[in-house]
């Protein structure tokens, strides 16, 4: 209840606002349909706050241009030379000169004073009122929800990749780390970008208006596949949101016996497990004793870490949000979605129809040959024998197919 | 009988106008026999003119320039639609990596320096910088640092950790070529040029100048140059502090930047931008220079508040000195840091700005002449004022996160860079060009280069705010469809007008070329330049173009600022009014009719590139064979040996006419 | 043909090269080859020497000119003032010494030989170079000050930056700062007035140089015999299962927390409370929980603070894996921090390359000898 009586006065400053900065982006240019990564569009506070500081800046900026050019295009013709003679030797006005040395001053300190504080207010964190830890690596991100009672009350922990979600309208706290090189978290519709640096514990404050996909993307570079290093924002209901937590920790459950999807389970566990964790995945031994399958990518790669499997088809992407998991037509479905119907077209993930085999199909296939990535043995040889991506398995057709089969049930 | 020979009879020199007024140094009195070539290749490799080394860190820096500029556009190939495939992804990164090393330390600093070395002695009035030799170690430390970066690429591939080199990225494990070894090696040589300049430069302005020159009555570019070359001096160390440690934990396994270890990362980023801002004002202040030189000019009146841009320019380069972290918005230093730095920051837009007006106020009531110099002039005005109105813009921390690391901040440094500091270059190479190689490059020809390079700058550079704010980040690869988006401002659009203005820009580039080819081809009609083409105001103008190899026959008396101005001139005081008194030849003539005699220029010398050239051996050594450093080692040993125990200046009596056989010709046999 | 500067490096190189052929033949020690790369790296580097020698003509215009040598060098020797005599009888004088008291002497002693054998050598080749002895010092300069002077000032300024340092060594920890600030200043006072006072004579300025010089010089030789002053040097992060599980006082130190990257930035910070509990804070919770969530595979930052009124420490355990394959369990060792005094603090950097679900007994915060003071640390 709370929360809704202090949104809305935001609300109408907000609108009150976006007038003016209509008018504004008009003349600045900035603003346009549909780029998801826009920076002029915020669809959050943090991003709000940013933005209710930028644009009258950037206007001043403008008008401060604009008096200069054309004082020095009126220079520029009203005295060209047209035989006029010899002008007079002036060294200048000192009076002139400290007026409008002062003047920039004064301007600079109107600006300078909304700064401090909105640095200050975006630094807060006493609000929060859900955390995510989100770990860069090359060249995905892990999200990690550790247990607690915010967020609709998070039981046990969940591991996720390609996509963060968070339950709309809800002060999000992350905390940003990275496992080997410095990246940078940047969702530009929500918050400016921090960046994620080994050793260090950054928090970023993370808050959307209503539900959606925003886009974002690594902005500190961090080597070979930087560009392929992307990241989606999904805001849901806080009922959605609680939908997908219960679904994430929902228990295993074993394909069928007999169909395609248990031949992938075995395939996955002898081929994938060693580095994606599928939680609840065991195997049986030939005396019957069931283990748990862990997987131990601190023994294969570099960072120590590849993506959680568990829930893959209820993501839309895969390979650090590169690749979409959904084919166009059921993307564009989901990302137009109206608000009000986001969360249930989310929610129903990756169907059969809907997969993006083709995309899926190469990266299962030979991952380097589609991302560029340390990724090959010789290449792996510099890094004590770990690699720095996906390999290329040497899989067959079929093996693939069993697989995909089997990944199109982790739901 | 003696084994030395003493001065026998004085040296003949400078006997009046016309005479050849320097005899060259014909015999050494020294380890080796001095090179003695006045002509000749030799008479440049082994030269301690700063006018001949001028003109070769010019030639250098252009061709790297050239260099630099097309891996521009390899790189804007490959942006010019989605998925881009002209380069792979190592390349890509290692091409943008060069591209920023190659433009900051391989052309617009040594350009820089090109200016410095040749202009300043002349602006001063004197005969060449305070430590010739020192001087050419300088630029063959540049050449050889500058060869020895460029060699990685066919070695391994260049360096790709961006020019920033941010820890851990750039260590062994994640960058397992040899390229930034090579980068950090050759900016570490390279690294001895600017510093070794930036003393030569200092020593020489505050001792060498003309009588009557006092500080405020100095021309503004080398007051600019003064201050850029304490930024030098002090910058310097810190990034061959920042190299060395960097060499240590790629090669030799130290863990200063190692988290496991419990350093910090960030620790490297704050080293790099403690020199790395400094660095932008080391940039871009000799364009400001060069246009407070030509605005006056071409105006017809005096720069306006002089002192006040003198001193905004030394402000800038304190205050440059404070504000190295708002680079590191975004990394995470915290509230308070943060709001410190966005605060210093927009502080050093209030003396920048000084410029701007001053430069405004100096066209203002002018007589305005519209040669291509001053259309490179003006240009930079309009062009850095964008740039520094979209700094303001992310001086503003909270904005700044959303901007860095995009290409606005790609927009926003190209038009300070290139509108600040190249535009600024190319108005100097256009206004002493005549001073220089002694004929005017064609006005139509630049005229062309100017607008070309205008448009193509606008195109180039101006959409790149547009996606940037729409959310592309740099030192991407690639950018997709699916991120585009649509309408007005989709990337697909202003990105392929970026790269068509990139090759708009290199055209404009290639009319230079062309004009350089049109004025001095062999077959070239071009007539050689008045003496006063521009009807300039400073002390470099009262002497021959190009300048004799002593420069001044006489050392001119100083009197004022724009001293040959008002020697030319007179000013009425109360009414202001002008007045023509002399031309530019008849001042020459009464300097040159008090002609000094006994004129000995430093002698040239062998040491310089032999010190300079044994350094990138040691550093393949240090990459690939350490024997090579042992080899190289020795080289600097008996370069330093050999320099020691030369004397700066040869022997009087070596200004003689070569004797007739005896120990003379002894000698002679021995180099 | 050949120069007297190079006949003399001829003579050197063969002696070299002899020796080092002797010595590989007589010597069969397993070091050997320490001394017979020093002996050959002798005979390159004098044939290196010959040849510049040979190549500049002994620097001397004259050198071929055959009544040169005839008519005044080798004929009219006439020997200046020499001090090299007097300190090579001092080298040999310290390598006696040196043999019975100890090796550095030695060393000493020999280095110096080496110096006044070489310097003797140049200014007896210089003397004989012609029979103007203003020449023949000037060549013998030309030759000698570009080694001279680098190698004595380096030598000089080690001198003074090694007794500097033992001062500041000696010298409390309190002290010191004082003690470098007044140096500091008198220094640049000294040098203020020199500059300021250009009349000055040089002879007043060297002297007072010299002495403060051999004042520093002395000082550091004193404060050096006496030692330095007592400094802790503990490992801040202990490995030791019997240390680890103990809260009995084994060192303390109180500097343990500042490592660079523990002044920002923590994974979490772990409490142990007035109340003899352990808690742990983590960044966006104010709240004291009993359940810490640090990230996998990353170094994690953690700091330790100690808000109870005793002397504790905290251990952290690092898991017990069990190989599927084999069945062999094996527990990683614990890991420490030092004893953590009332309200101190330290710093930890953990990390955990397996998820909790792998080891056998969880992954915990606790200290020891403490009951129940413990934090679970879930990796997820």
């Amino acid at each position: 209840m709370s929360r809704r009586d202090t949104r809305l006065p935001a609300r109408r400053r907000r609108t009150l606002g976006a007038v003016v900065a209509g008018a504004a982006a008009l003349v600045l240019g900035g603003c346009a349909q549909d780029a998801p990564q826009d920076t002029w569009q915020p669809a959050g506070d943090n991003a709000q706050k940013i933005h209710d500081l930028q644009w009258p800046v950037f206007l001043v900026a403008g008008v401060i241009g604009v008096i200069v050019l054309a004082v020095v295009a009126f220079a520029v013709v009203r005295f060209r030379d047209r035989g006029q003679p010899m002008p007079e030797q002036s060294h200048g006005k000192p009076a002139l000169e400290i007026a409008l040395t002062i003047l920039p001053a004064l301007i600079l300190v109107g600006v300078g004073i909304p700064t401090v504080s909105t640095v200050f207010d975006l630094a807060e964190e006493a609000d929060t009122e859900c955390i995510i830890n989100v770990t860069g690596q090359q060249w995905w991100w892990e999200y990690d929800y550790p247990v607690q009672d915010g967020c609709g009350g998070i039981s046990a922990p969940i591991v996720t990749s390609g996509q963060l979600v968070i339950p709309a309208d809800t002060n999000v706290l992350l905390r940003l780390t990275s496992r080997d090189v410095i990246h940078s978290f940047w969702i530009p519709k929500l918050n400016g970008k921090k960046d994620t640096v080994p050793g260090r514990v950054h928090t970023l404050r993370m808050q959307a208006d209503e539900p959606g996909i925003y886009a974002g993307q690594c902005t500190e570079f961090c080597g070979l596949s930087h560009a392929n290093m992307k990241m989606e924002a999904v805001a849901l209901f806080p009922a959605d949101f609680q939908t997908w937590v219960a679904n994430q920790l929902e228990d295993y459950q074993a394909p069928a016996e007999g169909s395609l999807a248990a031949e992938g389970e075995a395939t996955f566990t002898a081929n994938c497990a060693y580095c994606h964790q599928v939680n609840g995945l065991t195997t049986t031994a030939p005396d019957g004793s069931v283990t748990p399958v862990l997987a131990n990518p601190d023994e294969f790669v570099v960072s120590g870490a590849a993506p959680n499997l568990t829930n893959l088809m209820t993501r839309n992407t895969f390979a650090g949000a590169t690749w979409d998991l959904l084919t166009e037509e059921c993307r564009d479905r989901v990302w137009n979605a109206p608000p009000e119907e986001f969360g249930e077209r989310y929610l129903a993930g990756v169907s059969a129809d809907c997969l993006n085999e083709v995309d899926l199909r190469e990266w299962i296939r030979n991952a380097p040959a589609k991302k560029p990535m340390y990724a090959t043995a010789d290449q792996a040889a510099n890094s004590g024998g770990k690699f720095r991506g996906m390999p290329a398995l040497g899989l067959n057709e079929s093996q693939i197919d069993q697989i995909i089969a089997y990944l199109l049930e982790r739901h | 009988m003696a084994i030395i020979e003493r001065p026998s009879t004085p040296a003949v020199v400078g006997a009046g106008a016309g005479a050849p007024a320097v005899v060259t140094p014909s015999q050494a009195y020294g380890v080796l026999r001095r090179p003695v070539a006045a002509t000749g290749w030799r008479s440049w490799v082994f030269t301690v003119d700063h006018k001949k080394l001028g003109i070769m860190y010019g030639v250098v820096s252009l061709f790297f320039f050239l260099v630099g500029g097309f891996e521009a556009l390899l790189i804007r190939l490959q942006l010019a639609g989605p998925e881009g495939t002209v380069l792979s992804a190592g390349l890509y990164n290692e091409m943008f990596t060069m591209h920023a090393t190659t433009m900051v330390f391989l052309f617009v600093m040594p350009m820089a320096a090109a200016f410095a070395n040749y202009l300043v002695p002349l602006q001063i009035g004197a005969r060449d910088v305070a430590f010739p030799r020192i001087n050419a170690f300088g630029f063959w430390c540049f050449l050889a640092g500058a060869i020895f970066i460029n060699t990685s690429w066919f070695l391994g591939g260049a360096a790709d950790g961006g020019w920033f080199m941010y820890q851990p990225n750039a260590n062994a494990l994640f960058s397992p070529s040899h390229g930034i070894d090579f980068w950090g090696l050759g900016l570490q040589i390279t690294g001895i040029a600017s510093l070794t300049g930036a003393v030569n430069l200092i020593v020489t302005i505050l001792n060498m100048r003309a009588p009557g020159m006092s500080l405020m009555k100095m021309p503004i570019f080398t007051w600019m140059i003064l201050v850029i070359q304490f930024l030098l001096l002090f910058a310097m160390p810190v990034i061959t502090v920042a190299l060395f440690l960097l060499m240590f934990q790629r090669e030799f396994g130290a863990t200063f930047f190692d988290v496991s270890a419990g350093a910090d990362p960030l620790l490297w980023q704050h080293l790099f931008w403690i020199f790395g801002h400094p660095e932008v004002y080391i940039i871009v202040l000799p364009g400001f220079g060069i246009v407070s030189e030509v605005l006056p000019v071409f105006a017809r009146k005096p720069l306006f508040g002089y002192r006040f841009v003198v001193f905004s320019g030394a402000a800038i380069g304190f205050v440059g000195w404070g504000v190295w972290a708002h680079h590191m918005f975004a990394s995470g230093l915290g509230p308070v840091s943060v709001a410190v730095f966005s605060v210093a920051t927009m502080l050093i837009a209030i003396p920048t700005g000084v410029k701007i007006v001053n430069w405004t106020m100096t066209l203002w009531g002018g007589k305005i002449w519209f040669s291509t110099a001053m259309l490179f002039a003006i240009g930079l005005i309009v062009e850095f004022t964008i740039g520094g109105l979209s700094g303001v813009t992310h001086a503003v921390a909270p904005s700044d996160t959303q901007q860095t690391d995009t290409y606005y901040i790609v927009a926003h440094f190209h038009y300070t860079i290139f509108g600040g500091a190249v535009l600024g270059l190319f108005a100097g190479f256009y206004y002493w060009w005549p001073k220089i190689f002694g004929k005017r490059l064609s006005e139509s020809l630049g005229k062309w280069n100017f607008w070309l390079m205008i448009i193509g700058m606008n195109l180039t550079f101006g959409p790149m705010h547009i996606i940037g704010l729409q959310g592309q980040p740099r030192r991407m690869m690639n950018w997709t469809e699916a991120r585009a988006g649509e309408g007005f401002f989709n990337l697909g659009f202003w990105n392929r007008v970026a790269s068509v203005g990139s090759l708009i820009l290199a055209v404009g580039v290639a009319f230079f070329i062309v004009n350089i080819w049109v004025t001095h081809r062999p077959s070239s009609k071009t007539p050689k330049s008045e003496l006063d083409p521009w009807d300039a105001r400073s002390l470099e103008w009262i002497t021959q173009n190009p300048p004799k190899e002593h420069n001044f026959d006489s050392i001119p008396t100083v009197h004022a600022l724009d001293e040959f101005f008002h020697r030319k001139y007179e000013v009425d005081h109360d009414t202001g009014e002008v007045t023509k008194v002399a031309s530019a030849e008849e001042i020459l003539a009464a300097e040159e009719a008090k002609a000094d005699h006994h004129i000995h220029l430093p002698s040239p010398s062998y040491w310089p590139i032999i010190l300079a050239f044994s350094l990138p051996v040691m550093g393949y050594g240090v990459i690939f064979n350490r024997f090579l450093i042992v080899a190289g080692a020795l080289g600097v040993l008996l370069a330093m040996f050999g320099w020691a125990l030369e004397p700066s200046v040869a022997d009087d009596s070596d200004y003689d006419p070569p004797a007739e056989g005896g120990s003379n010709k002894e000698l002679a046999t021995i180099g | 043909m050949f120069t007297t500067g190079s006949k003399l490096f001829i003579g050197g190189t063969v002696l070299a090269v002899v020796a080092a052929i002797v010595f590989a033949v007589s010597y069969d020690g397993d070091r050997a080859w320490v001394a017979g790369i020093g002996l050959i790296a002798a005979a390159i580097a004098l044939s290196f020497l010959m040849g510049i020698n040979l190549w500049v003509r002994d620097s001397n215009v004259g050198g071929m000119q055959a009544d040169a040598t005839t008519t005044s060098a080798a004929a009219q020797s006439r020997p200046g003032n020499s001090m090299w005599p007097i300190v090579g009888a001092l080298g040999g004088a310290l390598v006696v010494i040196g043999i019975v008291a100890t090796p550095v002497v030695f060393k000493a002693g020999i280095v110096v030989l080496l110096i006044a054998l070489f310097e003797w050598l140049v200014q007896s080749w210089s003397e004989r170079a012609s029979a103007d002895p203003a020449f023949n010092a000037s060549i013998r300069a030309r030759l000698m000050h570009p080694l001279e002077f680098p190698v004595l000032g380096a030598v000089g300024l080690a001198v003074i930056i090694y007794s500097f340092s033992r001062i500041m060594l000696f010298l409390s920890k309190e002290a010191g700062p004082a003690v470098f600030v007044v140096i500091g200043a008198l220094i640049t006072v000294g040098g203020f007035l020199f500059a300021s006072k250009a009349t000055l004579k040089t002879s007043v300025v060297a002297g007072i140089s010299t002495i403060a010089a051999l004042g520093l010089v002395s000082t550091g030789a004193v404060m050096a015999i006496d030692g330095e002053r007592d400094m802790h040097e503990y490992p801040t992060v202990s490995n030791d299962p019997t240390v680890c599980s103990s809260n009995a006082e084994t060192e303390t130190d109180e500097r343990a927390s500042q490592t660079v990257a523990a002044k920002s930035n923590v994974a979490a910070t772990v409490i142990f409370n007035a109340d003899r509990q352990l808690y742990v804070q983590q960044i966006g919770t104010g709240a004291y929980s009993r359940v810490a969530t640090l990230q996998r595979s990353n170094p994690s930052p953690v700091m330790f603070r100690n808000l109870s009124d005793e002397a504790v420490r905290l251990k952290v355990n690092l898991g017990t894996f069990t190989d599927p394959a084999t069945g062999t369990v094996t527990s990683q060792p614990v890991t420490c921090t030092t004893l953590v005094e009332p309200d101190g603090r330290q710093f930890l950097s953990l990390q955990f390359p397996k998820s909790s679900l792998a080891t056998t007994q969880p992954y915990s915060f606790e200290v020891p000898e403490v009951e129940g003071a413990t934090v679970e640390i879930v990796v997820p």
